[in-house]
């Protein structure tokens, strides 16, 4: 097991059960695609906020 | 590096120097396994080492140092220092070639790579993402010199190639992504906005409670209006007025000066009047003067017609001109006569038919002939002069009547001048007459000195600005009150509706701010594991490597500390002695080269293989026994099963235990040159290869 498996696994089991998003956040991390993730983030913050 | 163990990552096939520092051609080949040897310092082994460097990242040690001048890459003979690089990027997909060419001269550099014949922005871009340019210099060069270059760096720069090689960096980037700091503004802006609208609610209960002063104002202002209604009215007619007794005052003015005018023209007339009578009476006197001049002129002649004067002298020249002509010819005669007196005393008188007389009455006759003759001519002499000064006299005459007439025709066109002036006289009289000059009323001219409408204007404007203050007072008013009535319900609901954005904004941080504080928890769990892989690994390398236990523990450790909130932490080796914590630098090169060959070994163990290339500057000069020398490249060997390691020999019996053990290791490709300087330029030669 490599040294990023081993810091998924950890991850995985020291996140709060509620935050599953983690999980697929990482996972979109180590496929190099942090640029989906911000773009979820700040959707969600948008949603939120709207127009204001 | 052999294909067949190799999981990915790049393959340094060859590099080529040309006139880089010692270097004028070299062309060496690389295996998995590549030994620089040479007996002398200075002999261009190390510079293959920043070659290698500068092809694949345009920067080498020398560069990095502020102090060290760019030419001093560039050989002593050349202009411009060229690194060809060519070699492999293998995924487990495919292999692509690459070639980095890079290139620098005195005045700047030209970087060209080429990836499967296609160009690339950068050199870097083939060595995978392992760390900056800089990081990745410090790392792939172990120094022999200076081993502890790894530990050179600055906390944060050795943290950061730490958790780049144990991936911890991914949790670093997950904590960013969930930053709160954007939602915490929002939230703070927000409330600030529900504080404005409960101010606003205040400006409205005001606005209110001032309603009725607001009807008191209106009913001021509808006064005011009527008023200056009223005395814009009154103003227009008395503008009116004004206007048409200022349009009367020009008129006479402009009348006024008509007459003047006409008045001066008359003047003038008279005056030319004037002007011709004396011109008329200075000519007539004029021609007094010459008529008396003429008189003057005929007074010596004694007769009034000096024309028959002139004539009838003119006929006594005439007449006197015939008599001199035939008295002229009388001594002629007188002569024959006296010949014939002489010859013949009965010739008669050629003249008078006479008998002829004696000689000397002849000669006697002759002379008062004579006499006679010259006074005749006198005579004629002096009726040619009277005759000469009767002409001039005439044309003397002739010119002063010229003059007379001439006078007496100004004198006539002056009389004509003086008649025709009267006339125009007479017309300007005309005119005077006829042109009729108004004059104003006293009511008139009391209007144009009072300027009423002026007045009236100042008190209107006065009245216009205390209406545009009252309407100003309403309309703000009139606003409040119209917010209060149209908004109250809006202010309401948008107070609602912005809590409700700050409860969910508040719920998304909360749950945002779990998930950073689960991710740094688990951050600092990784650590712990990696830290414990570390140093389980560190130990082991030490007590292979270290056969003479100068050194019994060597342990990395993570110090953490907190700033502003965010938890930074910092990598540091720990080396004791004997149970005692012993300071690093205080170690001799030996075992600093000990204790960081352990690091790197355990690195590569850690760090899933992300190197590429291991390049080794004189390792065997840390002064490590025979025994460890032998275990070290061991160790050495097994690396290069998954990386190029080049490395560099100043010690032969270093360089002929590498190379046997090389020789008894299984698969590994091995490259062995010698290098030494000729007429001041590094020349290599293989020694040995396995290829």
């Amino acid at each position: 097991m490599g040294t990023k498996e081993i810091i998924l696994e950890t991850i995985r089991d020291e996140i709060p059960d509620h935050c599953t998003e983690v999980e697929t956040v990482i996972n979109l991390i180590l496929s190099g695609n942090t640029k989906d993730v911000k773009t979820s983030l700040q959707d969600e913050y948008d949603a939120i906020v709207g127009d204001n | 590096m052999s294909d067949e163990v190799l999981k990915d990552g790049v393959v340094i096939d060859s590099i080529k120097l040309n006139d880089f520092m010692s270097h004028a051609d070299t062309d060496i080949s690389l295996a998995d396994f590549t030994i620089i040897h040479g007996d002398d310092n200075g002999v261009g082994k190390s510079s293959i080492l920043h070659g290698l460097m500068f092809g694949l990242t345009t920067k080498t040690p020398l560069l990095l140092n502020d102090n060290v001048k760019v030419d001093e890459i560039i050989s002593n003979w050349g202009s411009r220092a060229t690194v060809t690089i060519n070699g492999r990027y293998i995924t487990p997909v495919e292999t692509k070639t690459f070639e980095s060419v890079v290139s620098r001269s005195k005045r700047g550099g030209n970087v060209k790579v080429k990836i499967n014949s296609e160009e690339q922005a950068s050199p870097l871009e083939v060595l995978g993402d392992i760390c900056t340019t800089d990081e990745f210099l410090r790392l792939i060069l172990i120094d022999g010199h200076d081993i502890t270059r790894l530990l050179k760096g600055t906390p944060k720069d050795v943290s950061a190639i730490f958790d780049k090689l144990f991936s911890t960096d991914i949790i670093s980037t997950i904590i960013d992504l969930y930053s709160t700091s954007k939602i915490g503004k929002t939230i703070t802006e927000l409330q600030r906005q529900v504080s404005e609208i409960e101010d606003m609610k205040l400006v409205v209960a005001n606005a209110v409670s001032s309603a009725g002063s607001v009807r008191d104002m209106e009913l001021e202002l509808s006064t005011l209006i009527r008023e200056i209604d009223m005395m814009r009215d009154e103003m227009h007619a008395i503008k009116q007025q004004e206007n048409d007794v200022n349009a009367k005052a020009i008129d006479i003015q402009n009348k006024q000066r008509q007459v003047a005018r006409l008045h001066q023209q008359k003047t003038d007339q008279e005056s030319r009047i004037s002007t011709l009578h004396g011109e008329i009476t200075n000519r007539t006197s004029k021609i007094r003067d010459v008529k008396k001049m003429i008189d003057d002129i005929k007074h010596p002649f004694g007769i009034p017609d000096v024309k028959s004067l002139k004539k009838s002298r003119q006929e006594e020249m005439n007449a006197l001109v015939q008599t001199i002509a035939r008295e002229e010819t009388i001594p002629n005669v007188i002569d024959i006569l006296m010949d014939r007196v002489s010859e013949n005393v009965n010739a008669s008188c050629p003249v008078c038919g006479k008998h002829p007389h004696d000689v000397e009455t002849l000669e006697k006759f002759k002379n008062e002939q004579g006499i006679l003759f010259e006074e005749r001519k006198i005579q004629l002499e002096a009726l040619k002069e009277s005759i000469d000064g009767i002409t001039n006299a005439i044309n003397r005459i002739d010119q002063l009547s010229v003059s007379i007439t001439k006078l007496e025709a100004l004198i006539t066109q002056g009389k004509k001048d003086v008649e025709t002036t009267r006339d125009a006289i007479d017309q300007i009289d005309e005119q005077i007459r006829v042109v009729t000059v108004p004059t104003l009323t006293r009511d008139e001219s009391a209007i144009l000195q009072r300027n009423e409408s002026s007045e009236l204007h100042g008190t209107i404007t006065e009245k216009q600005r205390r209406v545009a203050e009252i309407e100003e007072l309403i309309a703000n008013a009139g606003d409040s009150t119209s917010t209060t009535r149209h908004s109250v319900e809006d202010l309401d609901a948008k107070i609602q509706d912005i809590t409700d954005k700050i409860t969910k904004l508040t719920t998304l941080k909360t749950k945002r701010d779990e998930i950073r504080r689960g991710l740094n928890a688990s951050l600092k769990i990784v650590r712990e594991n990696i830290i414990q892989g570390v140093n389980s690994s560190l130990i082991q390398w030490i007590q292979k490597l270290d056969s003479r236990s100068i050194i019994d523990n060597a342990v990395m450790v993570v110090n953490e500390r907190t700033i502003r909130g965010e938890t930074q932490y910092r990598y540091d080796i720990n080396v004791s002695r004997n149970g005692e914590l012993i300071n690093f630098g205080t170690l001799s090169t030996g075992q600093k080269a000990l204790v960081l060959l352990s690091v790197i070994l355990t690195i590569n163990d850690m760090s899933d293989n992300v190197m590429s290339l291991l390049l080794l500057d004189e390792i065997q000069s840390s002064g490590l026994d025979d025994n460890i020398q032998a275990e070290l490249v061991k160790q050495l060997i097994n690396v290069a099963k998954a990386h190029n390691v080049v490395m560099t020999s100043r010690s032969a019996p270093f360089k002929e235990l590498t190379w046997k053990l090389l020789s008894e290791s299984n698969g590994i490709k091995y490259n062995i040159y010698d290098c030494k300087m000729e007429d001041h330029k590094s020349v290599l030669t293989l020694e040995a290869s396995n290829i």
